[in-house]
């Protein structure tokens, strides 16, 4: 019944159902719009862990009223970067691929209009992720100035 | 705003932050384009605007507001990296910058960047619904257009976040003005949704549940917001946890419960196998408890007071902030049970039939997952949406959308 295929820019070899390279699909720069929804999905989600921990850290702070789990610093890098990852890593790219998956399906096309745009703007997003990611590494830390910049 | 730079570094956290702000938005433009482009251009024979299922109607009511409001963004993001690198002073008052002119940068995108979000769930509500309570989506028509309003007005609403940024008097009565009306669009929404499921026979599955808890949040959030745009209320809670309660009673319980919601309902298209209904009832049951647990003591925080961005506050806010952080940790877990149901139904859920929802929708007339390509043959679409408890068939060939398979 599943016809799935392994997807690159240049070819589109149907394979069998359950046929190891399966999963790779996800990981490769495929022009599908069901592939690239999926990608959407499931990156947006590692994100939404990601800033869920941040939440976590900024409620366990505020469980008590004196600043004592994490330092002050910290605490604006926080939520700074719980808002930004929530915002452009999560909700975004999340809704994104919904419609990625669904728009092109509900109204009977076969694909979106452009393909290998539509993979370039997803592949941006783990990229600007990892930029944002590595902020933790940089002196100083990661932004702290929440929406104000 | 801060200009500051603590460490001296050229590469440090806030330079980091816009650029990755700029390439986000570089990238939403081009999906943006891509989005309107497909819906303008792509649709099969048959597929009129007004057959359009409403979301496909919110997408591209979405990615209008994400084409004239990222630019603004992702230029701000632009000029203020230039004003830390390069020593430019668009926003720098010592030199005749203006920093009110990024917050107008910023929230001229921001505001509509919630409707960017907020429409698409609006559309999943819409199509959810009806499948769920076995009637048509009532005032379809109407829904769909309230859509694009809420698109325009969402391009003049942005100064209700700079109410206290200098703001003179006459601006702010019109900014209140048109963000009060934003709530006649979305009142006719709701009011449509609730006219569905009305008399309907609900089958209460997790997908629903999380659709019509999100309702209920979206209606809880709404009320917050219309008391913010007034401008004596938004002077008295500004940068208060008032604001932040209503933000993610928006973001969380209208937002994220409707994202699970089409994740559920569109599992066995995306996967082709069935969630356990189970983990997901759990699932609904910890979101709905944790996410009211969370946020709802921030409305009494901010009206009594307490700051948002604080690390620290007064011991009399105590009992509301213990009251959140034990509903943060609940709902934190709540994502256990999700990840475990997605990742068990996905490597050994039940198989999938093409159609498990008796939904009525071009994609639940594929297979599932769909092959590449989706459609052998365009479907030729002969009737309306969301013809529930009627006989019209949807399209006039559905024999030959795909390649006939061997059985199962």
């Amino acid at each position: 019944m599943t016809n799935l295929a392994t997807e690159s820019i240049a070819a589109s070899q149907p394979t069998m159902p359950g046929a190891p390279n399966d999963w790779k699909r996800f990981f490769s720069f495929s022009t599908d719009h069901k592939v690239i929804g999926i990608q959407y999905l499931v990156t947006s989600f590692f994100f939404f862990l990601v800033g869920g921990i941040f939440a976590m850290i900024i409620r366990g702070e505020l469980i008590t009223p004196e600043a004592d789990l994490v330092d002050r610093t910290v605490y604006n890098a926080m939520f700074t970067m719980h808002g930004t990852v929530m915002l452009f890593l999560w909700t975004f790219p999340c809704l994104l691929g919904l419609g990625n998956y669904l728009v092109p399906l509900m109204i009977g096309a076969r694909d979106m209009a452009f393909p290998r745009l539509n993979a370039v703007a997803f592949w941006m997003v783990p990229i600007f992720g990892a930029i944002l990611m590595a902020s933790f590494l940089v002196p100083g830390g990661p932004a702290q100035a929440g929406w104000w910049a | 705003m801060s200009l500051q730079n603590p460490t001296g570094n050229l590469i440090n956290g806030q330079v980091l932050w816009l650029l990755a702000v700029a390439i986000s938005g570089v990238a939403s433009i081009m999906g943006a384009v891509n989005f309107v482009t497909t819906i303008a251009r792509m649709r099969a024979p048959g597929m009129t605007w007004f057959r359009m299922p409403v979301f496909v109607w919110t997408v591209l009511a979405a990615q209008i507001i994400q084409l004239f409001g990222l630019p603004a963004l992702t230029a701000g993001a632009v000029m203020l990296l230039l004003d830390l690198t390069v020593g430019t002073t668009f926003f720098d008052p010592a030199k005749g910058g203006d920093p009110v002119l990024f917050q107008h940068f910023f929230w001229f995108y921001s505001h509509p960047a919630v409707y960017v979000i907020i429409l698409p769930v609006f559309g999943i509500f819409s199509e959810i619904l009806p499948v769920y309570a076995r009637k048509p989506l009532f005032g379809y028509k109407v829904v769909a257009i309230s859509s694009l309003i809420i698109t325009g007005l969402s391009a003049i609403v942005w100064v209700h976040h700079m109410f206290a940024s200098g703001t003179p008097g006459w601006m702010r009565m019109i900014f209140m003005a048109t963000t009060m009306l934003i709530s006649v669009p979305t009142g006719i929404k709701v009011f449509a949704w609730v006219a569905t499921i009305w008399g309907g026979k609900l089958r209460l599955n997790t997908a629903m549940l999380f659709a019509l808890g999100g309702l209920v949040m979206f209606v809880f959030s709404g009320i917050t917001g219309i008391m913010l745009a007034a401008v004596p209320v938004d002077i008295h809670v500004n940068n208060t946890y008032f604001v932040v309660g209503h933000f993610h009673y928006v973001i969380y319980g209208a937002v994220v419960m409707g994202i699970y919601a089409a994740i559920y309902h569109w599992f066995p298209k995306m996967t082709g196998r069935l969630y356990s209904e189970g983990l997901g009832k759990l699932h609904f049951a910890l979101t709905f408890i944790g996410t009211n647990l969370n946020f709802f003591p921030m409305h009494p925080l901010g009206l009594q007071g307490m700051p948002r961005r604080v690390a620290s506050y007064d011991p009399e806010f105590t009992f509301w902030n213990v009251v959140a952080s034990l509903g943060a940790f609940l709902l934190g877990m709540s994502t256990l049970p999700f990840i475990l149901n997605m990742i068990g139904s996905w490597v050994q859920g039940e198989k999938a039939p093409k159609n498990p929802w008796r939904a009525i929708g071009l994609e639940w007339l594929l297979s599932s997952p769909p092959t590449v390509e989706n459609f052998e043959e365009l479907p030729i679409v002969v009737s309306e949406p969301y013809g529930y408890g009627k006989s019209d068939p949807l399209v006039s060939n559905p024999d030959e959308l795909e390649v006939a398979h061997e059985p199962n």
